[in-house]
């Protein structure tokens, strides 16, 4: 080991000493190791002793290895990456797990910097081959993604995730060119990633989920699920007006979307437009579509009239009820507005209560939270990387046998690796 | 039937007890002047020198059970219909003795002015360290009903019986071990209540996910929640509304006990909607809040619910002014509100809101002036020569 390496080396242990996070986990990992810097100190050098100490390279062997495994058939292969990113932020409150055959310490905090310039450097290598490959990257991101976030403590690892996914769809359009194919494969992948945002605990990305459904809909103007997604969106946002103008242009091309009707209806009553929102639900309610979307128009015009026009309320719900007297919902909110008429409100309630034997599953108000998934372009999307993944594991393979020599270093890559 | 015979049934209907031939039969639940809706549990006692092989319970003249051994008790359904009922409990000796009880139980006075004269003012009083005080007196209160004294008819302080239900969070973010150690304190709860308390357990999160009947102190729960797993959105203001309304079908002191996690995403109903029946029901309220940033595995945890969770029904804003709704009907009804940490801190919770229960003060009284109308009236209780804190209802409805 040279003299420079030993400094670096030091000077990392130092930082990552001062940090107070390596002596914790390196003592836990061992069992039996003192607690004394110096002698750790002392313990890492002599088992760097002949190891390859360059964090950029090791990392970079450990994404390949987790790639190839995929492209061959691993199911488990985006959830091992998402670990192995995890496990090289010092902060990670889930236990340790070794990488690779050594520990990477990085200098700082943040090891996605590192991790940036190894994943691109492997995005270019593979546009060169074939850029079609990156489509399957994406695909793959996309995918660790989702394991990422759902774990609720990795708030980096899935931010820099997102990111790696944006930049490998410019990289796809700008390396396979913009076709009618790449065009709809990119806007499957936005669309992918968007639901993936919006699926996500607590809608924390709500807003981002929103800009992934923009792109897609500016690449494809006419993508009624780009559409759908973005006024979806912007209802959750609490921007009303946005979401009804994106709903009207969709009810204009699909006046039989029974969802898209009722959603227009609840943003025109929230923007005001009460006279069209409730001729609009009361058409949705006595129509023929489907039974849980007619009972949310029902509920929904009577809350729109049981301040100011109770009776009008209780007519609905009552109504209601006779078309659909199971729904234990109406029934309930029935029980509300009958003020004055405690017996046969608490009829209502009491057999609610007393018939209660299981879970009823998922209530119509918490469907309607979730957004519809457009499945059939998902598994399109999903096909296509299928077909992908024989000459992306022949392109892995041909990056693997690259000699050492000739390996990119990362100056972003500030730590090393110790044996 | 002979005059004697009439004379005895009367004075059974009256006293709820009869004694023949050495079997004493005495009815404990429903009590006296309790109407019966729904599920309820008839509990008697039987006395007798002589082995009982058998008690019959009937309603209305028809059989609804018979228990062959001690204790009596029979739970059973008599239907949704508010009206007046005629129950019987009838003991059967080994040597032929008989011994019956007889109770005719009202239906719920809807508009009737009698039962709803009385006022009946829960009381929580404190000094300036939240210890509380229980050494007062009647004369030490005051109340005053829109502004205008009033005389205190009633007045008991200590285990007055109540009614309540636990309402419990079962929404996803309540998984795994946040649900079971709410659900062992649930338990735990109704181990330590009195025998003629009772409790209905509510796990709800956007639709009920499991409900019991009510149950007297020291029942066991245990089965009637088992299999019971968090799932799903949350709707705090529509259970609220069903808790409310399944209690004011109950005699006496209600309660509901709220617990929760998160915002109010999935409600139909709202606040002022919800507030409406609170004061009707003249329910204390207690909402147990669970902050989320709990610690797991050494860790803190990024808190979720510092941040509003968006939702299709209503915006950001909308979501935080909910949430202040639903703080002031709590406050309104009495009740208070309990921030806690850790969800280890649930059990000791719900022992300290029992232990407040049993150290109420009940005043009674009757408002003068009555108007009828459906209008909401002003109450404060005060302690005028105590520097003490005290909390109850802000008024009631004068129907």
């Amino acid at each position: 080991m040279s003299q420079d390496s030993r400094n670096h080396l030091r000077g990392s242990l130092c930082c990552a000493l001062m940090l107070g996070i390596l002596v914790p986990r390196t003592a836990a990992a061992s069992g039996q190791q003192s607690e004394r810097p110096e002698e750790i100190l002392a313990q890492l050098l002599a088992r760097a002793e002949g190891a390859q100490i360059e964090p950029s390279v090791v990392l970079e062997d450990g994404y390949r290895e987790i790639l190839a495994a995929w492209a061959a058939g691993s199911a488990t292969a985006p959830a091992e990456l998402a670990t192995l990113q995890q496990d090289t932020e010092f902060e990670s409150p889930r236990p340790s797990r070794p990488l690779l055959s050594g520990r990477v310490l990085f200098t700082d905090k943040n090891p996605y910097p590192c991790w940036q310039a190894v994943q691109d450097n492997t995005f270019e290598s593979l546009a060169k081959q074939e850029p079609e490959l990156l489509l399957a990257m994406a695909f793959f991101h996309h995918m660790v993604y989702a394991e990422q976030t759902a774990l609720p403590l990795d708030l980096r690892a899935s931010e820099f995730t997102k990111t790696t996914f944006f930049s490998l769809v410019d990289l796809y359009l700008d390396r396979a060119g913009i076709t009618s194919v790449t065009r709809a494969n990119a806007v499957l992948m936005l669309i992918a990633l968007a639901n993936t945002l919006r699926n996500l605990g607590y809608q924390r990305f709500g807003k981002e989920a929103r800009d992934v459904f923009s792109e897609a809909l500016k690449l494809d103007p006419d993508n009624a699920t780009a559409r759908y997604g973005v006024a979806f969106q912007e209802e959750k946002l609490g921007n009303y007006r946005r979401a009804v103008r994106h709903l009207e242009r969709l009810s204009a091309a699909r006046g039989d979307d029974v969802e898209v009707a009722l959603r227009l209806a609840l943003n025109l009553a929230r923007t005001g437009k009460l006279r069209a929102a409730t001729d609009a639900l009361a058409s949705i309610a006595r129509g023929d579509g489907p039974a849980e979307l007619r009972i949310l128009a029902y509920q929904e015009l009577a809350r729109l009239h049981a301040e100011e026009h109770g009776a009008r309320a209780i007519a609905y719900l009552r109504e209601a009820r006779e078309r659909f007297p199971q729904s234990w919902r109406l029934g309930l909110q029935l029980s509300n507005l009958l003020y004055r008429d405690w017996n046969e409100a608490a009829s209502l309630v009491e057999r609610v209560a007393t018939s209660w034997e299981e879970d009823p599953g998922p209530s119509l108000r918490f469907r309607y939270e979730s957004p519809r998934q457009e499945k059939a372009g998902h598994a399109r999307l999903a096909r296509e990387v299928d077909r992908l993944r024989p000459a992306l594991a022949r392109a892995l393979e041909r990056l693997a046998t690259q000699p050492l020599a000739q390996r990119n270093v990362f100056p972003e890559c500030r730590g090393v690796l110790i044996r | 039937m002979s005059r004697i015979a009439l004379l005895s049934s009367i004075l059974g209907c009256l006293a709820g007890a009869v004694a023949a031939a050495g079997i004493e039969v005495e009815i404990l639940r429903p009590a006296a002047g309790e109407p019966l809706i729904g599920e309820i549990e008839i509990v008697a006692r039987v006395s007798s020198a002589e082995p009982i092989v058998r008690v019959e319970f009937s309603i209305d003249g028809e059989q609804a059970g018979t228990v062959s051994q001690a204790p009596y008790r029979l739970r059973v359904d008599v239907g949704p219909e508010n009206r007046e009922r005629r129950l019987a409990v009838v003991a059967y000796g080994g040597e032929g003795s008989i011994g019956r009880a007889e109770r005719v139980t009202p239906a719920i006075p809807i508009h009737d002015r009698v039962v709803l004269d009385l006022q009946q003012l829960y009381v929580t009083v404190t000094d300036r360290r939240g210890r509380r005080v229980l050494e007062l007196a009647q004369q030490d209160f005051e109340i005053l009903d829109q502004t205008i004294p009033q005389e205190i008819v009633t007045f008991a302080r200590g285990d007055v019986p109540f009614t309540a239900v636990l309402l419990l969070d079962g929404s996803v973010s309540m998984k795994g071990e946040r649900l079971k150690t709410v659900l062992r304190g649930a338990r735990r709860f109704v181990d330590d209540m009195r025998p003629l308390d009772e409790a209905k357990l509510i796990v709800f999160s956007d639709r009920p996910l499991r409900i019991t009947p009510f149950v007297a102190g020291g029942a066991s729960l245990a089965g009637a929640l088992a299999r019971t797993s968090a799932t799903g959105g949350t709707a705090i203001l529509d259970h609220l509304h069903m808790a409310l309304l399944l209690l004011e079908a109950r005699q006496g002191r209600r309660v509901v006990i709220l617990l929760t996690d998160g915002w109010d995403l999935n409600s139909v109903l709202t606040p002022p909607q919800v507030g409406r029946i609170a004061r009707r029901s003249q329910a204390i309220i207690y909402w147990v809040r669970l902050k989320r940033d709990e610690p797991t595995g050494g860790v803190a945890l990024r808190d979720p619910g510092r941040l509003i969770p968006l939702s299709s029904w209503h915006d950001q804003e909308t979501s935080h002014r909910i949430y202040k709704q639903l703080e002031g009907i709590v406050r309104a009804s009495g009740g208070r509100i309990v921030s806690i940490s850790w969800i280890s801190e649930v059990g000791d919770t719900f022992r300290e809101i029992l232990a407040e229960l049993r150290e109420q003060y009940a005043l009674g009284y009757y408002p003068q002036p009555r108007r009828n109308d459906g209008s909401w009236r002003k109450v404060r209780v005060l302690l005028p020569r105590h520097g003490l804190n005290l909390r109850t209802r802000e008024g009631y409805v004068d129907w």
